[in-house]
């Protein structure tokens, strides 16, 4: 409870906030002052806020006290310039004693807004609004610079772990973008509906300025189906398709010892081992999963999930508990999404939409409740196209150039030649729209992007990606969806509006660099100080001080480094042309070294 | 005689390949100091090399290139690129800073040519990179080198090397043999090693050098063991087997084999300088085409040399007067450095017994005849070395028939090269002729193919001047520069396939390729007065070489 004498405090501080912070003005006003457990009490330096019998502030000195933690904080710090983020208010003793210390650039978070009003009830902090930069209440702080100084007080930290830990976690991210620059692996599977994702994973990785390396094992898939040619014994057929998944696994772990990589993304489906997920922790790897499909359909997450520093799913709970327990440290949600590069409108022939156009269609691999609600819409100008579809009808019918695999760049054209494209969420259990369905599907996303209309099944998850009945069009059974074709085809000015927006917000909001981002955000969070570790010993790091004694061959090695060549000669040779121009001093320097490379190293043994 | 920069006063030589090269090097080294008495000779060596340069007399300093340090910075990457960057970056600025006014590279390797164009002195000869860093070969002498070395080209080699390279750096005066300085401390050492080897016998010191740079070039073990044993019997000798601790391997077998108290193995117990006072202490040295060899000929001891596989006398042959040579008579030597052999033939054409009795012979005295039954099996051929009245290098056959039938065209392109590059004569010549040209008829010429070759220089030389008018035409037709250059092209293709088709001409189609290639600029009519030059060289060479093979086939 706040004294009455107190209380007087807090108009005159509220419209100071006002002033200054009007949102969390606005936050305070709409709450209850009302928090139990939550209470100020008097010391002999000032009133305190105390929760749950727990202080934050010092029980006894809070201004002594405050002013020491301001001294010893900003001890480290190499410019007092720095922008500083102070996690939680208390009664603002500390707040107070930052400026003393020559801190001008000060933000706070502070969890509860009950907090923030108990604290502006009980004293006079007018002049403290005044002197800082940014403060968020409830909520993170939505920019963070890369360059912040994190600034903790045990106080608040112990009545607010886990918001300190997401803080944390969110100021590394920002830090860890600017200067972690870690080198990353994405390992995709042989074959399927998440071979797609591999390439985008590496284009937002490169465009996040990351050196990136894609390990595409897709081409030994022809290996992995010949064994059941060769093998008919169904027992003998899995040791020998275990042992070529062994095989590719140990391959993707030589490779990577090869051109080492700080980061291993492992997408769903993606051969690797445990002995080569532990093999690449032992070389100082982090190694995530993305699991992008159905946890509850596809168990084989389980025996892995110890093994992985971090998992990202496209589900939350019961997801997300379900790999805690099975012994993940970190699990976290991440929805897919799309590739502007490659989903995006695009103009055709009238040829190529004669090929790839129709009213109605479909792209998707043939999954139980596909095949049973297309076949009730067999009747419409519908086109299906992808793989694993049923032979005989109507499927004969509908099915498109034999039922083969497609690439991404052939979906975006059916995308945009289709009037109505469905996407309808696999099951293999459910005969229609699943009801119990979360996750959304990548399709979703690409579909949004390239700017076709669908109508998409209702999920748990998709209101916070896309509105429904804004930027896309649900439908919760198959009488809905029949109802909804003939409703657009007849209606198709009413298609563009859910398009624009749905476009809108996937481009903007639902990017792979956007998850990408995210994902190594919540990395830097956890694996900062190690993946620094790494990058203080990486071999570049090391190159690239070294050859600032040589300006214009820190140059040559900068740009070497932004392409994400290895820290080798070659890398520099590969910039020069012999032929194609003067040669300055510097290239002749590395063609020599080369030359001596080429004929000192390289050559084989015998040779004269 | 022809020279190009005959003035030098801060010479920068780059040799940083081998021991025998830089041996080879010497007459060029003491030529320059002996022609420019004030000038200083800095020599750049690999640094396993450097201890050598320092008892090879007229360098007055010596600047090592270690390879190896640098290929182990470049192993580990990182920021071992940067070291070995820094390291060379130095030695660059080093040499810069030097201010030399000559610079030679005679190594034919990408890496040397770029330290010439990189130290960039005023002038240069042998072996660099144009700015755009293609390969550049600065003068004919260079080029000839390169031309001979060029394997389809060596039946046709008819200089050694040695003078090749002296002649690129335009040096003149110099001494007939390589040089090396012995000390008295190593004197001292090899002389102590020869007495604790406690020969039984008193006859000659014999030196044998058993290994080889390559396996393929080193006679068998059997071979040796036979020659040792009749060495004993026949002169009494004294052998010392040299080489190096890495070819006791096959020196122990042999000395196994002839179990003596007169066979002593020196290999491994010696520095370069105890090993050059110990052949200078030998009464001769038999071996095959080596370092020693080119040791034994500085300190000079006597050489009886085999050019087995690969080695070709004529290129590499001991640079001395005296020594002998013999090579084998058969088809497919000289073999390719660069490939394996697995049935060495040529290894059994010389028998034991020949290279005794020519050991035998020497030892009494320079060598101008040789008993009949040496030459009868006509499986091998043997040479003394000899100087011509200019002071090159040359092989006199010991032979009384001379059955290689390239012999005509070699003696033919010797003659070539020191007319034509030397600006030297050379005695009597054919007037090159038409006719002549059309009528050579030797063994590997019966088409006229010669001249086939010196039309395609005309036509070259004619279609040069419809380029020349169609650039000068303005209101000309575009197309029309187009299709004279396709037909230049054409015809720079047809000049190549007669090199290639026709073996004896691709010596003088090679020079010409080397030639084109160090044409310079971008500008149609600078490249075509280049050009021009390069067609007229070839139009004259093929003329002089018809006369010089009519000469010998006739003579």
């Amino acid at each position: 409870m706040v004294h009455p004498r107190m209380s007087r405090f807090f108009e005159p501080n509220l419209r100071a906030l006002a002033e200054k912070f009007p949102s969390v003005a606005n936050q305070l006003e709409a709450r209850s002052a009302l928090v139990s457990g939550l209470q100020a009490e008097e010391t002999s330096e000032g009133p305190i806020v105390v929760i749950d019998g727990r202080p934050l502030d010092h029980p006894k000195l809070p201004r002594q006290a405050a002013q020491q933690w301001a001294v010893r904080s900003c001890a480290p710090l190499r410019s007092r310039d720095a922008p500083i983020i102070v996690f939680g208010f208390g009664g603002g003793y500390h707040l107070e004693a930052l400026p003393d210390e020559g801190c001008s650039d000060v933000s706070v978070y502070e969890p509860s807004i009950a907090v923030l009003r108990i604290a502006l009830e009980m004293r006079d902090l007018r002049g403290l609004i005044q002197t800082l930069s940014s403060l968020s209440v409830g909520e993170l702080p939505r920019e963070i610079p890369h360059d912040a100084v994190l600034m903790t007080r045990s106080l608040s930290q112990a009545v607010f772990p886990s918001e300190w830990e997401e803080l944390r976690r969110v100021v590394y991210a920002a830090r860890g973008a600017e200067s972690l620059k870690p080198t990353v692996a994405v390992l995709g599977p042989l074959q399927g509906g998440t071979l797609p994702i591999l390439p985008y994973v590496h284009h937002a990785l490169v465009k996040l300025g990351l050196r990136a390396r894609p390990i595409d094992v897709s081409p030994m898939a022809a290996g992995y189906h010949q064994v059941s040619a060769l093998i008919r014994d169904p027992f003998r057929q899995k040791m020998a398709e275990s042992g070529y998944v062994d095989y590719i696994s140990n391959l993707a772990v030589e490779s990577i010892q090869d051109r080492p990589v700080d980061i291993c993304i492992c997408l769903a489906q993606a051969p690797i081992t445990l002995k080569a997920l532990q093999q690449l922790r032992s070389m100082g790897v982090v190694t995530v999963l993305w699991f992008v499909e159905d946890f509850r359909r596809f168990s084989y997450w389980r025996p892995f999930a110890p093994y992985f520093d971090f998992i990202f799913t496209i589900q939350k709970e019961p997801c997300i508990s379900a790999m805690k327990e099975a012994g993940a440290a970190q699990v976290h949600y991440l929805p897919v999404g799309c590739d502007p590069a490659v989903h995006a409108p695009c103009v055709l022939s009238p040829e190529d939409r004669a090929r790839w156009g129709s009213p109605v269609s479909f792209v998707g691999a043939g999954y139980h409740n596909r095949q049973q609600v297309f076949a009730a819409l067999s009747h419409l100008p519908l086109k299906i196209w992808g793989t694993e579809w049923p032979h005989g009808k109507p499927f004969n019918r509908l099915v498109q150039e034999g039922g083969r695999r497609l690439t991404p760049a052939e979906y975006t054209k059916i995308f945009n030649s289709t009037t109505i494209n469905l996407n309808l969420h696999s099951s293999s259990e459910r005969d229609g729209v699943d009801p119990f369905g979360d996750f959304v599907n990548p399709r979703t996303f690409e579909l949004a992007a390239t700017g076709a209309f669908q109508l998409v099944d209702q999920r748990s998850l998709l209101s916070e990606l896309f509105t429904p009945g804004k930027e896309v069009v649900t439908f919760k059974s198959v009488a809905e969806l029949k109802d909804l074709i003939p409703y657009f085809l007849e209606n198709p000015d009413q298609m563009s509006n859910f398009v624009n927006l749905a476009r809108q917000r996937a481009v903007t909001e639902h990017t792979y660099e956007q998850r990408i981002r995210s994902m190594l955000g919540t990395i830097y969070g956890v694996k900062y100080d190690h993946l620094a570790e790494r990058r203080r010993n990486h071999p570049w790091t090391q190159l690239l001080e070294r050859g600032k004694t040589y300006p214009a061959l820190s140059e040559r090695l900068e740009r070497a480094h932004k392409r994400g060549d290895d820290p080798s000669l070659d890398s520099l040779v590969a910039e020069i042309g012999v032929g194609k121009g003067k040669l300055n001093d510097l290239d002749q320097e590395i063609l020599f070294l080369h030359h001596v490379k080429q004929n000192m190293i390289l050559k084989k043994p015998g040779e004269a | 005689m022809r020279r190009r920069y005959p003035e030098k006063s801060n010479v920068l030589l780059v040799n940083i390949t081998r021991l025998g090269d830089m041996l080879q090097a010497t007459p060029t080294i003491a030529g320059i100091k002996r022609e420019n008495p004030g000038c200083k000779i800095t020599v750049v060596v690999e640094k396993q090399f450097q201890e050598v340069c320092r008892w090879i007399p007229d360098i007055d300093e010596v600047i090592s290139l270690d390879l190896t340090y640098v290929v182990k910075c470049l192993h580990r990457d990182g920021e071992g690129v940067v070291e070995a960057y820094r390291y060379f970056h130095e030695i660059i600025e080093d040499l810069r800073s030097r201010k030399f006014d000559y610079s030679l590279n005679m190594a034919s390797s990408a890496y040397t040519a770029l330290i010439l164009s990189l130290v960039g002195t005023p002038r240069m000869g042998g072996w660099t990179a144009d700015e755009e860093g293609h390969r550049r070969i600065e003068s004919d002498w260079a080029r000839l080198f390169a031309s001979s070395v060029f394997h389809q080209n060596r039946h046709y080699t008819a200089l050694n090397l040695v003078d090749v390279f002296r002649l690129s750096a335009d040096v003149i005066d110099h001494p007939h043999n390589l040089v090396l300085r012995v000390s008295d401390e190593a004197r001292k050492s090899a002389a102590a090693l020869v007495e604790e080897f406690a020969f039984t016998n008193k006859g000659p010191l014999i030196a044998i050098q058993v290994g080889a740079s390559q396996a393929k070039r080193q006679w068998r073990t059997e071979k040796f063991v036979s020659l040792i044993q009749k060495l004993l019997d026949d002169t009494g000798a004294r052998i010392v087997l040299t080489g190096t601790k890495a070819e006791l391997g096959i020196i122990d077998p042999i000395v196994a084999a002839v179990d003596s108290p007169n066979v002593a193995v020196a290999a491994g117990r010696t520095s370069i300088p105890e090993l050059a006072a110990l052949l200078e202490m030998s009464d001769i040295l038999i071996t095959g085409d080596t370092g020693t060899m080119h040791i034994s000929v500085a300190v000079g001891t006597p050489v009886i040399s085999m050019f087995l596989a690969s080695a070709l006398g004529y290129e590499t042959g001991p640079y001395a007067e005296d020594s002998i040579v013999i090579q084998p008579f058969i088809g497919c030597g000289p073999c390719h450095p660069g490939k394996p052999c697995s049935t060495i033939e040529c290894h059994d054409l010389i028998p034991p017994s020949v290279i005794s009795e020519l050991t035998r012979l020497r030892l009494l005295g320079p060598i101008d005849s040789i008993p009949r039954e040496l030459s009868e099996p006509a499986s091998y051929r043997i040479f003394r070395t000899t100087f011509d009245e200019h002071g090159v290098w040359d092989l006199v056959s010991l032979d009384p028939f001379d059955l290689d039938p390239a012999s005509p065209y070699r003696e033919a392109y010797r003659r070539l090269w020191l007319e034509d590059l030397g600006g030297l004569k050379t005695g009597r010549r054919s007037r090159p002729s038409r006719r002549a040209l059309r009528t050579i008829d030797g063994t590997f010429s019966s088409s006229g193919e010669l001249e086939e070759l010196r039309l395609c220089a005309l036509k070259g030389l004619s279609l040069l001047d419809e380029l020349t008018l169609a650039v000068n035409d303005l209101f000309g037709d575009p197309e029309r520069l187009t299709e004279v250059a396709d037909k230049l092209e054409g015809v720079d293709q047809e000049i190549e396939r007669l090199g290639y088709h026709h073996s004896y001409l691709g010596l003088l189609v090679r020079m010409f390729v080397f030639s084109k290639e160090n044409l310079q600029g971008s500008e149609i009519v600078d490249l075509s007065v280049q050009m021009r030059s390069v067609y007229e060289d070839l139009i004259r060479r093929s003329e002089l070489l018809g006369g010089f093979i009519v000469d010998e086939l006739r003579g």
